[in-house]
Formats: C-alpha cells, structure tokens, sequence
C-alpha cells in the first residue's frame, strides 16, 4: 500500500495510505457525517473543488452502481477516510470505489484519523487541502499559492439545453450545477422537463411555457454568480411558480432581498431535525451547507421563512408571500437522504397543477 | 364500500398548500376571518387558523357556520332552518372572510352560508376554500382554494373524515351501501 | 344531528390544542396519574440486565416530571427495586395478571408502562385487556394503545395489519393440527418455520426442513403454545438480516435511532449473530426504504416510544420482509444506546409521558437538542454472542453447537473500533476466550469436509472456522455462497488474516506491533504470533510509546462537541479522554454473561458503583456487555466500553491514576496482576456456588461478615439460610446448627462469607466459602437492608453507626412477614442446545425470583 499524505492549510500533516487516483489534488475541506450514500455524495456536483472526509468509518462496501451517480462527471478533488472497503465486483457493482476513483481522477487517502480531523475542522472553517506524495516545504508552498475558483457553476453546469420528456407538467431546470437527484424525482411524477443554462434570460425560459420552474442547487457562492441572474429569477417568480434548491434556494432569498453569510462551520450531513413552521412537524433531508440565508436581513413583508433547522437555527425555507414561489436549502431529492423531504416535489407539482388548471 | 383518496399526509399537505394560498390571495392576513362550516369545516378552519397562527403568529378570527337540517347532498331539498353563525369573536363588516368547508357539491349550502354571512354585515370580500370538490354543481359557485379535486358520480358519496371527531384524517369515496 | 358543543378557537391555547389534535390522536398523560411500571421478573435466556437499567432510567424520568409510580417486581437482582427513584415498590411476580390486578386495585393505578418489562409485560397486559379489565377501569397504556398490545401478542394479526399497510411479510398460516401444519408446508413449500401460538416464555422460531424436522418441531410447539396453535411460516433463511429502530413521540415525529446489521443471514437467531453498526452493507436507497417502513409501521401502530422492527432483506431482488416488530425496550435499544451514546431509555421515558421531542431536555453533557439529532456514528461496533457449551462438555454433556434459530447463545461481548477490523477483534478479546480458542491455528486440524459442513452449517466458533477457510486458500465469492455472509465480510477476515501473517513474520518489530495494534490485536495474540508472552508485548508497546488514545461514544460523529462521559480505545492520534479527579474508583464490573450469576453480579457491582457514588467519589467503570446496567451513563461518572484483560485495565489505570480499583472476587488473574503492580484493588468477594449447591443437596448456611475493621465481633453472623433446590430462605429461627468455627484461611478479605451444613452428612459437614453474588439477591430482598452498601462503607472505613447496629443485632430476624424465599427459575437449556444429559446445577442457572404469597411494599435501608 502506498504511503501519502493529506496536507492541510494551517500547516499540518497526516499521513495515510492511498487509494483511487495517485494525482495530487487540491480543494477546500469539509466533512460529511453521512451513514450511507458516499457514491451520490462524491458524484454531486456541489463538490467542485472540495475534499470530502467522510466521518463514517467505512465507505465503499458497497461499491458503486448505476442507480447512485448524481453527475455524470465527479468533480470532487478528493476522499479522506478512515478505511475504504475493498469489494468484489458483480452485477450490481460494476465498480469499486478505489476503481471508480482512478476511472475519475480522483485521490482518496484512507488510515486517516478523521475523528480529530473534524473536531479541528469544526472550529477551523474553510481550510485549504492537498493529498500529496511528500508533505515537504514544497507541497505546503503549493497548497498555500492555491487560488481556487470562484466559478464553479460555469464549470459544472451546462453549457446548453437539453430536454427530459415526460408527458406531464412542464418544468424548466436552470441548471447551477444541478444534481440528477432532482431529474428523478421530477421524472416519478412524470414532468416534461426542460434543463437550461444558468445564464438562460427570464423571457426565453417563458418562452417554453413552463408550468414551474426548479433554480437547481449547485457549488459555491451564489454571490458570485452576477446580478443578472437575481433579475431573471425576480421576473420569473412572478409569472409562474417557481421552487429553489440549495444554491437556488440562496439565489431566491438574494433575488427578494435577503443577504447570504458564510456558515461559521458548513454542515454536510443528513440527521438534523427540520422544522416545517406551518405544521410544526419535523423531518430530516440531506444537508450540505457552506453559506446561509441571513436571518436578520429577510423583508417579512416579502418572504415567509417556511422551515428551520432546529439544531443550528439555520434558515432552511422561505416562499414569497405573493407569489407561489418557494425555497428549500436542504435537498429533498432524497439521493442521497431521507425520503419524507421528497414531499417538497409533490408540493411543487401541486402549485404548478393548480397554475396549469387556472391559465 | 369505501376507498381511501386522500391520506392523512396529503391532508395535511392539502391545507397546508390551502393556507399559503389565503396568504398570497389575501397580501397578508390582517383583515381575515375564517368560517367553518360545520362539523368537519369547522376542525379544518380550526386547522387552517393554526397554520396561521404558526407562521406569522396571529390569531384569526373562526366562526362556526351551522347548516343543520340543510342537506346539499340530497337533491330538491329545500332548507328547514335557516343556517346560522355563531362563536365569532367579530364582526364580519370589511372583514376578508373565508368559508371553509369539507366538500363543494351542488353548491347550496354554500349559498346559504353566504347568505347568513351577508345578514351578519358586510364583508369585504367572500372566499371560499374547500377541501375536496367532488363537482356536479347546481349553483354558479366556485372554491378559490381547493384541496383536491375528485370527480364522482352521482351514487357515490365522498366521506371526510378528521382526527378531532373521527379518530383519523382521510378522504374516502362510498359506493354502494355503507 | 345532535349540537355539537365545541368552541370557537379563538386563543392561542386553544390553537395549540387543536394543532395537537390534527397530529395525532394519542393521548397525553395528565398530572393527576398513578402510574404502574411493570416490572422484567427473572432473568432468564435473551434477559440480562438491559431492562433493569431502562426501567432505573424510566423511574428517574417518571420521579423528575413528578409523576406518582409504583414498581411491581419479583427479580432479586434488581436494581431498580432498590433504587426507584421515589416510587413506591411492590414486591409481587408482575408476569402473574391476577397480582397486577391486585395491585392496580390496592395502588389506585390509572396508567400502565409496560415498556421496559420485555414481552412478559405486553404479555400480562394482553390479560389484563382481555376481559375487558383496563375498559373497565379506564386504566390506559403509556407508549401504545391497547390495540397495539393486542398485535404484539398475536403474530398473525399483526401480519394481516401490516399487509394491509402494505409492508411485505412472511406468507404465514396458523395451524390448530399436525395434519394442517403439513398442508401448509406442502403448500409453501419447505423449508419453514415453525413458532407457538401465544407462547410461554420467549417464543421460538424453528427452521424445519423436511417432513422429519417438522414433526419434532411441532410436537414442541404444540407444546408451548398456550392456546394449542401453531404458525407455519415461509422460509426467508438465507437473506440479509437488519434491525432499525425509530422513536416516535406523542405529535408524530419520528427519527431513526440507528440501525445494526446481522453479518449472519436469517436462519441464525439474532441473538446469535455477530451483530454490526452502523450498516456495513447497505446502499442508501436500501437504507431509507427501510427507514420509512420502520416509520410507517410506527405510524400505524401509534407508538409512543421506541420501536425496532427487524428487517429480511434480500439485495439482489431489491425486496425486503418485516420479520419482527418490538415496540418496547430490548437488547437491540440496550446496544444502540450504548453504540451512539444516544440516551434512548431517557428520551423514550420523556416521550411516553406526552413530552415532545424538541422538549426533551438532556444532561448538560449533550448539545442542546441532541434528542432531535438521529445519532450518527464515527466508530465501528460490533456484538458478538456468547455460547457456554464448555460448561456442559466439561460435565460430560453432549450439546449442539449447531446455530439456529433457536437462541443458544447466553450473553453477549461488544467491541468498538474505528475499524471493522478492529472492533471484531476487541469483541472476540472481550468474550474472553480461552487463549486455545483464540489461537489462529486452533482449527487445523479440522478435516476439509467438516470444515465445509461447518461453513454451511455454523457452529459457535464460526470466526475461527472462517479464518482456518480463509487460511486454506477459500475464495471471498465461494464462501459467501457458501455461508450467505455479504462477501464484504470476508474481505474484512481476509485483512485480519493477513495481518495475522505479516504479524508472525515480523516478531519483535515495531512498526508492526503498531500496525497490529491499530487493527484490533491484543498482546496475548500478539504474543502467540511472536511466541513470546503477553507481557513481553505489553512492556514492548508501553516502551515503544504505543499506547492506546480513547476516543468519546457519542452521537454527532465529531459534529458537535457533546462532552459524553464514555469511551474507547484506539490507537490514533488524539486522546479525548482527560483523568478525573484524585478522589476516583475504578470498577471492573461483570462483562459478558455466562451461565449463572451473571445479573446477580451487575447488580452486586451497579450497587458498589452507586455507593461509591454516594460516597462522594467519582468512579469510573470498565465493561464490555452491552446489556449491563452498570454501563449506563447515570451511575457513574466515566465509561469505557473496553474488553477487560490485564493490559486493557493497565491502560485505563495509566491514564486515570484510580486510588482503588474494584474488582469481582473470581477476577483472580486480574486481581493478581493488579496486585503485582502494587495497584490498591479493593476486591468484592465472591464465589460460585458452592458444590454441594450444583449436586442438588439441601442445606443449611450461616452467613457471616468478617472483617476486623469496623468493631465489631468477628465474623458476625447476619443471617441464617436453607436450601433445597431450586428454593433458597431466608430462616427466622436458629436452625440448631453448629455455630461458627469458620476457618481463618477461608477467609482471607473483608467481606461476606457463608458456611454450608450439608443434610446429607446431618448437618455437619462444614465448608465456608464467599458468599456467591446471587445470595445477596436474596438477603436485601429479605431483609430490607442494603449489605452491599455495608460491605463498600466498610471496605472504605466509612461504617456508620447504624451499620454497626445492624451487623450486631446477631443472628438475624428477617424484619418482613415471614420466611422469604428466592427461587431459581427453570431455565429450558436441555431443549435448546438439545443436551442428551440434563443440565442441572447452579451453574446452569440463569435467574431467580423472589416468591411472594402476596404483594407487599418493599422498602430497603440503602
């Protein structure tokens, strides 16, 4: 087993042994205490110039199989693990995770002690990191010049439309880096369903004559994406209903006035109680959050906040008073997750039927 | 035999998307009063009162519309007694009021709801939201807030059942004898 | 139509109510109750000490919110009947419906828990709801409605309710005759399973593969049953067997409290299983469908509460049945609470009482609002059984090892790790093999077709048996087809026998001491690899600087900084665990049960833990027995969930520097080594039961105290007994016995000691022996006076007055009415291991009760 090291921006080392691509990498770090799920988690594109340490113990027992790609192209720089389970490959598995990571580019770096990893990340926020060779002068000079981008939505969304037939409602994607979770559980309820680029004005998505339209989650910080985008989804929401997703649900909130923040400590995981305010119930949705809705600086006048997260008190739903348009931070496409937060497409599919009905 | 078509989820759900609806409608709920048409209107206006109240944490007005003796499932029935509304802690007068019942059928005991409201004073408004709408109308009336819409046949009957006198919140369509 | 009288909800309290209303229909509990929690009765096959400590838990939760309870309970060994948190107790057999009725009647109850009495209790509450009884007397059910009590005792309507519900079971049919049993497995086809209608005791499940099995398996059953009916089952043998259990409060919120996996397929009784979580191998989707079904079924059965529903999963066709659903407290709680650290006995007794889970507030030691947090693991643990065939073999008993799935297993061991690796082979340590059992070439010898016969058919030994096969070149792919065990397993064996080589061809180095280490070796193995002796190892390692950090059992996987007081070891980079104070007792408690006394001795153990406690010093405790109560987080202020051998008790004495350590008396290797090291032990005597006990012989004792300590005469008789199996009394009248000659060298410790006088010799042979741990059962429950708690103070020079008083008061006049007696409970060994000799003795005991002609209140002087 080949020795390498994980290299983190405040200067320390650990040393482990590696596994998938034998590239070096770059990225910021953050941990995802997440049970199950590690090959939808790697394969999200919200993962774009992130390492992923894993707090499970084990992944990769279960290898990797067709049904839990959420990209089609990974572009998470790495995995940190305590151990990486090697697998037989059969049907089911057409891959191991230690090959599926080489077939990708990807470094993962196992025998790490991530328990006391995460409890410096937990106080450390934002650190830079690298899996490396050699943790020489060298790779900490490397790491500390690294400039990440600040586009990752240009560089995980797509470049032009595409469509995914079905023979309901019509939905327009705006794809900021869009997950296939979101595709699946639109096709569930068979909506014909168009994905666009980002950068897509209001007037030729209107032009689709769309029932609803989905602002997709994606990387990043959506206060990098420009301003011409808030002004399409203003316009949007006023014509038909509209629901945001992660970095879509930041986009709506920045769209009506709300300011974004960085989270003291981004929260990745899927066990922390929501609450719905409405009905005061509670669910739990995968999470992974770096930026968050500033409670402070939501117009009530303008938005409802819909739901919490009871733990950190973070804003996890907001609608538009006047308009049926919604948000959800959390990801409800359940891919991986909970499944009670897919509700929010039976919501959704609801509000574009009734719309359907009325025009 | 009964068949269920709404569960107790997708009531929920239902009202839940029924209230935001009232707040879009209505720019707000300062002016807002709601009345239940009894016995299951009446829990579903309780509900859908709480939803406000959790979300922007004011209390609404709900009054209780009795329509006892008055059967809009029966066809050629003319009411015996006139229906009433009681419990209302206010006057209807510039009040946006919405009625809220369990099922929209022909679409007379909504006239004379509408008709007891109008002898209370003067609304400034009239909504009505419904949880089911079953169809075959017999009056010009139309919800503003429907919770689903399930078309019957005439035979059939649509049976509302909610936790606070039933045990169980579901949506059941009778045929045949019961 | 009559007028409805309900009010216009105008008010913010009114609102509240009606929100309450919609989400759910069950009730909350009012002020103005009294409450009966039903107790567990005597331990007894799959009945450690789990329940003791959820029902200790409970009545602390009842006693904090106020609420008035009484605890009906006949186990000596309890615990709780001796620390009830302010309710009042009842001494009385609480599997017996006509002593509940008698106590419902003469308490004034108005709610029943039966959530921490097993399956007894939702049997006895079954009776009492049968006739109507709890209608009635508008008596009502925390955590679960009465028709929810009524499925659990009836498999076949549950199966028809969850078909209805629309969650996969098993195709079942009840029988009343041999003859439709046979029409039935003609039918399905077998292999089937076979289980008692309402059985008595815990019901079995037995696999019948022919028409040969099948006629044995239903004569037992036939047997069992109370109501003379059988199921026949479909045979699921060979799927992937999971647990999930969720909590669910009074408003419908309901989250996951986690989830284990059997890395034996169905067809090996749980209970039996090597046990793992968090789930090994699982793909998210078959993890949240399962989720939501264990969601949905709680649901449907209104539970207010916990609830573990077990799972047959079978991957390849992506389907799944519901095999089992337990909506009460039980040995799959006991291990996830102790796996996450989550509380879950705390928060289910807070949610049964009406509180919602956002209200439930936890110790300062958790992050606020850890109740809400679905626990989240960054370590691994894994359960292993215990099988005490060697006791039988030792007395020329012939027993089947074979696995089933009858539950043969009698206790079990729990390893954490941040490896599989790891955590199996700190399990395996825990259960303290003999170091030939453990030995990797223990199985050489072993022929090829046995070794195959064996793989498909397991015994207790499996591990070593996959291992010798790994050892012989089988292929991961062959042995999973093999022994239907995910291949994911085998890859794991594999590494572990790898290392095992690389281990034994690097004797003496460093580098991979510390591999061996981090995988999970001890020094014994170690040793054996290197041939050398554990010592050696341990002086090698401690020079070398490897040595153990301990890392916290918690629920947030590192998210939140929860400072829960309990801990492993590993051999990483940090140590989370800081020494408490000066004034510290260490207590190695009982680990995993045998045969025997094994809850006599977590209840001896929990009341010296509970003493020091009381005693002002900290204490801190080391087990590995996932059902103990000593390990809950409320007695004491440390845990470590660690095995218990000599270099696993030095490190945590490294680190924590006890000024005593408490040890068991029959911990003579421990207590030696410990001793060697010039560590203050301070030893609880103890002893088996004595030989004449295990030939059935009828007896007379005196039991005395020695010490010279606390000024009194020495020894001091306190009491005087009689046996004759299985009855043991406490006796009023001297007995007209010798008096006490006791050896002096027989008594070597302050403590308890008895002195048996066999009939058979008339009454004088004599031998004086410590007293085993059962006897106290006996004599706290009998006298009302808390020895143990005497014994710690003079052990720790604290006598009070009053303890001198009771000490010699002389021999003792029991203080309740009349003789009392504890009576060792038949345990149905000879039938489970299918022994060709009867198990009889002590030895083969596994519980007792106090017998009781009428309930009364029991009081005990602490």
């Amino acid at each position: 087993m080949t020795e390498r090291y994980l290299i983190l921006s405040d200067g320390t080392a650990y040393k482990g042994q590696a596994f998938g691509s034998p590239a070096t990498t770059s990225g910021t770090i953050v941990f995802n205490t997440s049970v199950t799920g590690y090959q939808e988690i790697i394969t999200d594109p919200i993962y774009h110039n992130q390492i992923i340490v894993f707090t499970t113990p084990t992944i990769g027992a279960v290898g990797v199989n067709h049904e839990s790609y959420e990209s089609i192209l990974p572009t998470a720089k790495g995995v940190v693990v305590r151990e990486v389970a090697e697998v037989s490959t059969n049907r089911q598995r057409s891959l191991s995770l230690d090959q599926f990571l080489r077939v990708h580019n990807i470094p993962g770096i196992s025998g790490i002690d991530t328990r006391q990893l995460v409890r410096k990340l937990r106080t450390h926020n934002g650190l830079n990191a690298s899996i490396v060779d050699v943790a020489d002068e060298h790779a900490f000079d490397q790491l500390n010049a690294i400039v990440l981008t600040n586009q990752q939505v240009s560089q995980v969304a797509t470049p032009r439309p595409y469509a995914n037939p079905g023979m309901g409602h019509n939905i327009v994607v705006m794809d900021f880096g869009l997950k296939s979770g979101i595709l699946r559980e639109l096709a569930v309820r068979d909506a014909n369903v168009t994905v666009v680029p980002y950068t897509t004005t209001a007037d030729d998505i209107l032009n689709l004559d769309p029932d609803g339209i989905i602002l997709s989650s994606g990387p990043g910080d959506p206060r990098d994406l420009g301003k011409d985008i808030l002004t399409t989804i203003k316009t949007l929401e006023t014509r038909v209903p509209l629901l945001g997703i992660g970095l879509g649900h930041e986009l709506f909130a920045l769209a009506n006035g709300a300011t974004i923040q960085r989270l003291p400590v981004a929260h990745q995981g899927m066990n922390h109680p929501i609450r719905e305010i409405i009905t005061n119930q509670i669910m739990y949705a995968a999470q992974a959050e770096e930026y968050g809705v500033d409670r402070d600086s939501i117009n009530r006048d303008q938005l409802l906040i819909t739901h919490i997260d009871l733990i950190d008190g973070s804003i996890q739903g907001l609608r538009h008073r006047d308009y049926p348009a919604f948000s959800v931070q959390f990801f409800p496409d359940a891919a991986p997750g909970p499944w009670e937060a897919t509700q929010v497409f039976d919501d959704f599919i609801e509000l574009t039927g009734i719309r359907g009905e009325q025009h | 035999m009964a068949k269920e078509v709404v569960d107790a989820m997708a009531m929920q759900r239902a009202l839940t998307r029924i209230t935001y609806e009232i707040i879009e409608r209505n720019r707000g709920i300062g002016n807002l009063v709601l009345i239940g048409v009894k016995t299951r209107g009446v829990y579903l206006a309780d509900r859908i009162a709480s939803r406000l109240h959790q979300l922007e944490d004011t209390v609404v007005p709900v009054g209780q519309l009795d329509v006892s003796g008055y059967r809009d499932d029966i066809a050629n029935s003319e009411p015996t007694t006139k229906a009433a509304i009681s419990n209302l802690s206010t006057s209807v007068t510039d009040k946006k009021v919405v009625l809220v019942d369990d099922v929209l059928f022909t679409g007379r005991t909504i006239r004379a709801a509408m008709d007891a409201i109008m002898d209370l004073g003067r609304p400034n408004s009239i909504n009505l939201a419904v949880l089911v709408d079953r169809g075959h109308r017999e009056l010009p009336i139309r919800a503003d807030f429907v919770g689903k819409n399930i078309p019957t046949a005439q035979n059939e009957r649509i049976q509302v059942s909610v936790n606070e006198v039933d045990g169980k919140d579901s949506v059941e369509i009778i045929t045949g004898k019961d | 139509m009559a007028e409805e009288t309900s009010q216009g909800a105008q008010t913010t309290a009114q609102l509240a109510a009606f929100n309450q209303a919609e989400h759910s229909a069950e009730k909350t509990a009012s002020v103005h109750q009294r409450l009966l929690v039903i107790g567990d009765g005597p331990n007894d096959f799959g009945h450690e000490t789990e329940l003791d400590a959820a029902t200790y838990q409970t009545l602390s939760v009842l006693h904090k919110h106020n609420y008035d309870t009484v605890y009906l309970n006949n186990n000596p060994f309890s615990f709780s009947m001796e620390n009830a948190c302010g309710a009042t107790v009842i001494m009385g057999d609480p599997s017996d419906a006509a002593t509940v009725r008698q106590v419902i009647e003469s308490e004034h109850i108005t709610s029943i828990v039966p959530t921490v009495g097993g399956l007894t209790a939702m049997r006895t509450v079954e009776e009492l709801i049968a006739h109507d009884y709890l209608d009635d007397k508008h008596i009502n059910v925390l955590g679960m409605p009465l028709t929810t009590v009524r499925l659990i005792n009836n498999p076949a309507l549950m199966n028809q309710t969850l078909r209805d519900l629309g969650e996969p079971v098993i195709t079942s049919q009840v029988a009343s005759t041999t003859s439709d049993a046979f029409d039935i497995a003609r039918q399905v086809g077998f292999p089937v399973i076979v289980k008692s209608v309402a059985p008595r005791g815990e019901g079995d499940r037995v696999l019948a593969e022919n028409a040969d099995q099948l006629d044995v398996a239903l004569s037992a059953a036939f047997e069992r049953s109370r109501t003379r009916q059988v199921i026949v089952d479909q045979s699921i043998v060979g799927l992937k067997e999971v647990s999930f259990e969720v909590l669910r409060d009074a408003r419908g919120t309901e989250l996951l409290l986690g989830a284990m996996e059997d890395m034996d397929p169905v067809g090996i009784h749980a209970a039996d299983s090597i046990e793992v979580t968090p789930i090994q191998t699982l793909t998210d989707r078959e993890y949240q469908k399962l989720r939501q079904a264990a969601f949905r079924v709680a649901r449907r059965l209104h539970i207010v509460g916990v609830m573990h529903v077990q799972f047959a999963l079978d991957p390849v066709l992506d389907n799944y049945f519901i095999m089992k659903v337990n909506p009460y407290y039980d040995r799959v709680s006991a291990m996830l609470s102790r796996a996450s650290g989550y509380p879950i006995a705390l928060v289910a007794a807070n949610v049964m009482t009406g509180i919602s889970l956002p209200e439930v507030r936890l110790s300062s030691r958790f992050a606020k609002r850890t109740a809400l947090i679905e626990p989240v693991l960054d370590h691994v643990v894994v359960r292993f059984p215990i099988f005490a065939f060697d006791e039988a073999e030792r007395r020329g008993v012939k027993v089947d090892r074979q696995l089933t799935t009858v539950q043969k297993s009698v206790g079990a061991t729990l390893g954490i790790g941040r490896s599989l690796e790891e955590a199996m082979l700190k399990a395996m340590r825990a259960a303290h093999y003999h170091n030939r059992d453990f030995a990797f070439d223990a199985l050489s010898k072993l022929s090829d077709n046995d070794l195959i016969q064996q793989l498909i058919h397991p015994h207790d030994n499996r591990m070593m048996l996959l291992l010798e096969a790994i050892r012989r070149g089988y292929q991961s792919d062959e042995l999973a087809e093999l022994t239907q065990i995910d291949e994911f397993y085998f890859h794991k064996l594999r590494n572990i026998y790898n290392l095992e080589v690389d281990i034994a061809a690097h004797a003496g180095s460093e580098e991979w001491l510390q591999r061996a280490k981090y995988y999970g070796f001890s020094d014994g193995l170690i040793a054996q690899l290197w041939q050398t002796n554990a010592d050696a190892v341990m002086n090698q390692a401690h020079t070398a600087g490897i040595i153990p950090t301990y890392k916290t059992v918690e629920p947030t996987a590192g998210e939140f900084s929860e400072v829960v007081p309990t801990f492993y070891s590993t051999y990483e980079l940090e140590n989370e665990s800081r020494p408490l104070a000066d004034n510290t007792a260490l207590v190695v408690t009982t680990g995993a049960f045998r045969l025997g006394d094994g809850a006599a001795g977590e209840y001896v153990m929990s009341t010296v833990i509970s003493e020091l406690h009381q005693q002002g010093i900290k204490t801190v405790v080391v087990n590995n027995n996932p059902n103990a109560i000593s390990l809950i987080p409320q007695l004491t202020d440390k845990q470590y969930l660690e095995p218990q051998e000599i270099s696993d008790i030095l490190s945590i004495i490294d680190l924590e520097h006890p000024r005593w350590v408490f040890v068991p008396g029959n911990r003579l290797k421990l207590i030696g080594a410990l001793r060697l090291r010039h560590i203050n032990v301070v030893v609880i005597n103890k002893d088996k039961a004595s030989k004449a006990a295990q030939d059935g012989d009828q007896f007379l004792t005196r039991v005395v105290y020695h010490t010279n300590k606390i000024g009194v005469a020495d020894p001091v008789e306190i009491a005087q007994t009689a046996y004759h199996a299985p009855t043991h009394r406490l006796v009023v009248d001297n007995q007209g016995v010798p008096g006490i000659d006791a050896e002096p060298g027989s008594m070597r410790q302050s403590g308890f000691y008895n002195t048996l006088f066999s009939a058979f010799s008339g009454h004088s042979r004599m031998v004086t022996t410590a007293l085993p741990f059962p006897e106290f059962g006996l004599l706290n429950k009998g006298t009302g006076i808390n020895w143990i708690r005497m014994l710690v103070r003079a052990l720790l020079d604290k006598t009070t007055a009053a303890d001198r008083r009771d000490f010699s008061q002389g021999p003792f006049i029991t203080a309740t009415r009349g003789d009392v007696e504890m009576v060792d409970i038949p345990v149905d060994l000879d039938t489970r291991w299918r022994a060709n000799l009867p198990l009889a003795g002590a030895q083969f005991k596994l519980g007792a009760k106090i017998n009781v002609k009428f309930p009364y209140e029991f009081k005990i002087i602490n």
